[in-house]
Protein backbone atom coordinates (compact mmCIF):
# COMPACT_ATOMS: atom_id res chain seq x y z
CA UNK A 1 0.00 0.00 0.00
CA UNK A 2 1.58 3.47 -0.72
CA UNK A 3 2.21 6.00 1.36
CA UNK A 4 -0.44 8.52 0.76
CA UNK A 5 -3.17 6.46 1.14
CA UNK A 6 -1.94 5.67 4.48
CA UNK A 7 -3.17 9.42 5.14
CA UNK A 8 -5.18 9.87 2.30
CA UNK A 9 -7.38 6.58 1.58
CA UNK A 10 -10.52 7.94 0.69
CA UNK A 11 -8.84 8.48 -2.29
CA UNK A 12 -10.05 4.70 -2.90
CA UNK A 13 -12.61 4.29 -0.37
CA UNK A 14 -15.81 6.89 0.81
CA UNK A 15 -19.48 6.26 1.13
CA UNK A 16 -20.90 3.26 2.55
CA UNK A 17 -17.75 1.00 2.13
CA UNK A 18 -15.85 3.59 4.19
CA UNK A 19 -19.09 3.93 6.73
CA UNK A 20 -18.70 -0.01 7.64
CA UNK A 21 -14.95 -0.29 8.16
CA UNK A 22 -15.59 3.10 10.50
CA UNK A 23 -18.21 1.80 12.18
CA UNK A 24 -16.81 -1.67 13.11
CA UNK A 25 -13.47 0.05 14.07
CA UNK A 26 -15.21 2.32 16.51
CA UNK A 27 -16.86 -0.56 17.93
CA UNK A 28 -13.79 -2.60 18.31
CA UNK A 29 -11.93 0.89 19.87
CA UNK A 30 -14.72 1.54 22.00
CA UNK A 31 -14.86 -2.22 23.01
CA UNK A 32 -10.82 -2.02 24.17
CA UNK A 33 -11.48 1.53 25.38
CA UNK A 34 -13.92 -0.30 27.83
CA UNK A 35 -11.04 -3.03 29.22
CA UNK A 36 -8.48 -0.21 29.76
CA UNK A 37 -10.71 2.66 31.51
CA UNK A 38 -9.73 4.65 28.51
CA UNK A 39 -12.22 7.63 27.36
CA UNK A 40 -12.71 9.32 24.51
CA UNK A 41 -14.40 12.39 25.53
CA UNK A 42 -13.99 14.22 22.47
CA UNK A 43 -13.05 13.99 19.11
CA UNK A 44 -9.38 14.37 19.52
CA UNK A 45 -9.11 13.08 23.22
CA UNK A 46 -8.35 9.84 25.09
CA UNK A 47 -7.70 10.10 29.03
CA UNK A 48 -7.85 7.82 31.69
CA UNK A 49 -10.05 8.27 34.04
CA UNK A 50 -13.05 6.31 36.39
CA UNK A 51 -14.10 3.47 35.15
CA UNK A 52 -17.92 4.33 33.51
CA UNK A 53 -21.00 2.44 32.26
CA UNK A 54 -20.44 0.50 28.99
CA UNK A 55 -22.70 2.30 27.10
CA UNK A 56 -21.14 5.91 27.83
CA UNK A 57 -17.87 3.99 26.17
CA UNK A 58 -19.61 3.18 23.03
CA UNK A 59 -21.73 6.59 23.09
CA UNK A 60 -18.34 8.51 23.17
CA UNK A 61 -17.43 6.77 19.88
CA UNK A 62 -20.94 7.70 18.48
CA UNK A 63 -21.13 11.07 19.98
CA UNK A 64 -17.46 11.90 18.50
CA UNK A 65 -17.99 10.77 14.91
CA UNK A 66 -21.76 12.48 14.49
CA UNK A 67 -20.10 15.63 15.96
CA UNK A 68 -17.44 15.97 12.92
CA UNK A 69 -20.54 14.75 10.58
CA UNK A 70 -22.49 17.31 11.92
CA UNK A 71 -19.77 20.29 11.46
CA UNK A 72 -18.59 19.29 8.36
CA UNK A 73 -21.61 18.47 5.76
CA UNK A 74 -23.26 22.26 6.96
CA UNK A 75 -19.87 23.32 5.72
CA UNK A 76 -19.26 21.63 2.72
CA UNK A 77 -23.32 22.55 1.84
CA UNK A 78 -21.81 26.30 2.53
CA UNK A 79 -18.27 25.87 1.61
CA UNK A 80 -17.79 23.65 -1.34
CA UNK A 81 -18.65 24.67 -5.00
CA UNK A 82 -19.37 20.56 -5.48
CA UNK A 83 -22.56 18.52 -4.93
CA UNK A 84 -20.98 16.78 -1.56
CA UNK A 85 -23.09 13.42 -0.85
CA UNK A 86 -23.78 13.20 3.12
CA UNK A 87 -23.06 9.27 2.90
CA UNK A 88 -19.36 10.49 1.99
CA UNK A 89 -18.70 13.30 4.79
CA UNK A 90 -20.36 10.22 7.05
CA UNK A 91 -18.34 7.76 5.87
CA UNK A 92 -15.32 9.23 5.55
CA UNK A 93 -14.99 10.97 8.84
CA UNK A 94 -16.15 7.47 10.53
CA UNK A 95 -12.94 5.97 8.73
CA UNK A 96 -11.31 8.79 9.88
CA UNK A 97 -11.75 7.89 13.57
CA UNK A 98 -9.90 4.61 12.63
CA UNK A 99 -6.28 5.63 13.89
CA UNK A 100 -8.11 5.91 17.30
CA UNK A 101 -8.02 1.87 17.81
CA UNK A 102 -4.10 2.94 17.96
CA UNK A 103 -4.18 4.88 20.99
CA UNK A 104 -7.39 2.22 22.09
CA UNK A 105 -4.35 -0.44 21.81
CA UNK A 106 -1.83 1.45 23.44
CA UNK A 107 -3.79 2.32 26.38
CA UNK A 108 -4.30 -1.53 26.81
CA UNK A 109 -1.11 -2.23 29.17
CA UNK A 110 -2.26 -1.16 32.46
CA UNK A 111 1.28 0.25 32.82
CA UNK A 112 0.53 3.68 31.40
CA UNK A 113 -2.88 4.07 33.42
CA UNK A 114 -1.07 2.94 36.14
CA UNK A 115 2.14 5.39 35.46
CA UNK A 116 -0.86 8.26 35.10
CA UNK A 117 -2.30 7.25 38.35
CA UNK A 118 0.99 7.61 40.07
CA UNK A 119 1.96 10.86 38.80
CA UNK A 120 -0.13 13.40 41.77
CA UNK A 121 1.69 11.61 44.82
CA UNK A 122 4.66 11.03 42.64
CA UNK A 123 8.43 11.95 44.02
CA UNK A 124 10.01 12.70 40.39
CA UNK A 125 13.28 11.24 40.60
CA UNK A 126 12.14 7.89 41.94
CA UNK A 127 9.38 7.92 39.26
CA UNK A 128 11.22 8.52 36.44
CA UNK A 129 13.74 6.34 37.31
CA UNK A 130 11.46 2.92 37.20
CA UNK A 131 11.88 0.50 34.55
CA UNK A 132 8.25 0.97 33.32
CA UNK A 133 9.08 5.21 32.59
CA UNK A 134 10.41 4.25 29.15
CA UNK A 135 7.58 1.78 28.28
CA UNK A 136 5.30 4.69 29.47
CA UNK A 137 6.70 7.33 27.45
CA UNK A 138 6.51 4.97 24.10
CA UNK A 139 3.31 4.28 24.83
CA UNK A 140 2.38 7.83 25.49
CA UNK A 141 3.73 8.78 21.98
CA UNK A 142 1.42 6.18 19.69
CA UNK A 143 -1.56 7.32 21.87
CA UNK A 144 -0.03 10.76 20.83
CA UNK A 145 0.43 9.41 16.98
CA UNK A 146 -3.12 8.31 16.62
CA UNK A 147 -4.74 11.38 17.36
CA UNK A 148 -2.52 13.40 15.13
CA UNK A 149 -3.09 10.28 12.32
CA UNK A 150 -7.33 10.85 12.91
CA UNK A 151 -6.63 14.73 12.71
CA UNK A 152 -4.83 14.26 9.32
CA UNK A 153 -7.53 11.71 8.20
CA UNK A 154 -10.57 14.19 9.26
CA UNK A 155 -8.47 16.76 7.17
CA UNK A 156 -8.04 14.52 4.16
CA UNK A 157 -11.91 12.95 4.68
CA UNK A 158 -13.10 16.76 4.55
CA UNK A 159 -10.81 17.74 1.68
CA UNK A 160 -11.89 14.72 -0.76
CA UNK A 161 -15.68 14.52 0.16
CA UNK A 162 -16.31 18.34 -0.54
CA UNK A 163 -13.98 18.91 -3.29
CA UNK A 164 -12.49 21.77 -1.28
CA UNK A 165 -8.65 23.09 -1.83
CA UNK A 166 -6.18 25.51 -0.47
CA UNK A 167 -6.99 28.45 2.14
CA UNK A 168 -10.71 27.66 1.89
CA UNK A 169 -9.97 23.97 3.00
CA UNK A 170 -7.30 24.58 5.86
CA UNK A 171 -9.35 27.18 7.41
CA UNK A 172 -13.01 25.64 7.62
CA UNK A 173 -11.27 22.47 8.74
CA UNK A 174 -9.33 24.51 11.89
CA UNK A 175 -12.96 26.12 12.64
CA UNK A 176 -15.01 22.75 11.91
CA UNK A 177 -12.83 20.84 14.30
CA UNK A 178 -12.64 23.40 17.18
CA UNK A 179 -16.70 23.41 16.74
CA UNK A 180 -16.68 19.47 16.62
CA UNK A 181 -14.15 19.43 19.71
CA UNK A 182 -16.18 21.88 21.42
CA UNK A 183 -19.50 20.27 21.12
CA UNK A 184 -18.48 16.62 21.28
CA UNK A 185 -17.21 17.31 24.92
CA UNK A 186 -19.67 19.36 26.06
CA UNK A 187 -22.58 16.49 24.80
CA UNK A 188 -20.12 13.74 26.03
CA UNK A 189 -20.31 15.62 29.49
CA UNK A 190 -23.79 15.83 29.72
CA UNK A 191 -24.77 12.57 28.94
CA UNK B 1 7.40 2.01 -32.07
CA UNK B 2 6.19 5.74 -33.12
CA UNK B 3 5.29 7.63 -30.32
CA UNK B 4 2.52 9.10 -29.93
CA UNK B 5 2.26 13.45 -31.01
CA UNK B 6 0.38 15.52 -28.53
CA UNK B 7 -1.85 17.72 -30.39
CA UNK B 8 -0.62 21.46 -29.49
CA UNK B 9 -2.38 23.75 -28.53
CA UNK B 10 -0.21 26.44 -26.78
CA UNK B 11 2.72 28.12 -28.50
CA UNK B 12 5.81 26.96 -27.12
CA UNK B 13 7.24 30.52 -27.99
CA UNK B 14 5.45 32.46 -26.61
CA UNK B 15 2.29 30.54 -24.76
CA UNK B 16 -0.17 32.14 -26.68
CA UNK B 17 -3.49 30.01 -27.60
CA UNK B 18 -2.97 28.05 -31.36
CA UNK B 19 -5.67 28.22 -34.20
CA UNK B 20 -5.80 25.78 -37.34
CA UNK B 21 -3.95 27.21 -40.21
CA UNK B 22 -5.03 24.25 -42.27
CA UNK B 23 -6.55 21.16 -42.51
CA UNK B 24 -5.60 18.27 -45.42
CA UNK B 25 -7.68 15.28 -46.30
CA UNK B 26 -5.26 12.40 -46.19
CA UNK B 27 -7.35 10.79 -49.08
CA UNK B 28 -7.29 12.79 -51.77
CA UNK B 29 -5.69 15.50 -50.57
CA UNK B 30 -7.56 18.49 -50.76
CA UNK B 31 -5.96 21.12 -48.27
CA UNK B 32 -8.32 23.96 -46.58
CA UNK B 33 -6.83 27.06 -45.35
CA UNK B 34 -8.28 29.80 -42.84
CA UNK B 35 -7.73 30.15 -39.22
CA UNK B 36 -10.01 28.29 -37.61
CA UNK B 37 -10.28 27.94 -33.60
CA UNK B 38 -9.35 24.70 -32.03
CA UNK B 39 -12.54 23.25 -29.93
CA UNK B 40 -12.80 23.37 -26.13
CA UNK B 41 -12.25 19.96 -25.72
CA UNK B 42 -9.49 19.27 -27.55
CA UNK B 43 -7.88 22.17 -25.42
CA UNK B 44 -7.51 19.75 -22.63
CA UNK B 45 -4.87 17.67 -21.19
CA UNK B 46 -4.77 14.33 -22.99
CA UNK B 47 -5.21 12.99 -19.61
CA UNK B 48 -9.08 14.85 -19.14
CA UNK B 49 -10.01 14.35 -22.76
CA UNK B 50 -9.34 9.88 -22.23
CA UNK B 51 -11.25 10.64 -19.15
CA UNK B 52 -14.38 12.59 -20.61
CA UNK B 53 -14.69 9.67 -23.12
CA UNK B 54 -14.58 7.17 -20.58
CA UNK B 55 -17.42 9.08 -18.72
CA UNK B 56 -19.58 9.11 -22.00
CA UNK B 57 -19.23 5.80 -22.95
CA UNK B 58 -20.20 4.67 -19.55
CA UNK B 59 -23.27 6.44 -19.76
CA UNK B 60 -22.29 9.36 -17.62
CA UNK B 61 -22.04 7.38 -14.82
CA UNK B 62 -19.54 8.21 -12.08
CA UNK B 63 -20.41 5.36 -9.78
CA UNK B 64 -19.04 2.82 -13.17
CA UNK B 65 -16.48 5.42 -13.28
CA UNK B 66 -15.14 4.87 -10.17
CA UNK B 67 -15.53 0.98 -10.46
CA UNK B 68 -13.31 1.39 -13.67
CA UNK B 69 -10.76 3.90 -12.28
CA UNK B 70 -10.53 1.84 -9.16
CA UNK B 71 -11.21 5.52 -7.09
CA UNK B 72 -14.00 6.45 -4.28
CA UNK B 73 -16.96 8.41 -6.29
CA UNK B 74 -15.92 11.45 -3.97
CA UNK B 75 -12.57 11.17 -6.13
CA UNK B 76 -14.01 10.87 -9.27
CA UNK B 77 -16.58 13.31 -9.39
CA UNK B 78 -13.61 16.04 -7.65
CA UNK B 79 -12.01 14.90 -11.56
CA UNK B 80 -14.66 15.74 -13.15
CA UNK B 81 -15.38 19.16 -11.35
CA UNK B 82 -11.83 20.14 -11.72
CA UNK B 83 -12.03 19.13 -16.26
CA UNK B 84 -15.68 21.86 -15.66
CA UNK B 85 -13.53 24.13 -13.94
CA UNK B 86 -11.02 24.24 -16.69
CA UNK B 87 -13.83 23.97 -19.47
CA UNK B 88 -15.08 27.20 -18.21
CA UNK B 89 -11.72 28.91 -17.47
CA UNK B 90 -10.55 27.91 -21.13
CA UNK B 91 -13.98 29.09 -22.49
CA UNK B 92 -13.93 32.46 -20.64
CA UNK B 93 -10.23 33.10 -21.99
CA UNK B 94 -11.53 32.36 -25.86
CA UNK B 95 -14.39 35.01 -24.87
CA UNK B 96 -12.22 37.19 -23.74
CA UNK B 97 -10.22 37.13 -26.75
CA UNK B 98 -12.75 37.64 -28.85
Amino acid sequence: MKAKYFFNPFERVAGWQALLVGLVMMLLTASLALVSGLRFDGVLDAHFGEHVEWWRVFADQGINWLSLVVVFYPGALLFSRSHTRFIDIAGTMALARTPMLVAAIAGLPSRLSDFISQLPNANGTTLFSTPDFWVTVVLALLMVWGTIWSAILIYNAWRVSANVKGTRAGVVYGFGLLIAEIGSKILIANI
Amino acid sequence: MIPIKRFPVVCPACGSDLRVKSLVCDHCQTAIEGSFDIPVLCRLESDDQQFLVSYIKNNGSLKEMSRIMNLSYPSVRNRLDDIIARILKLENSTNHES
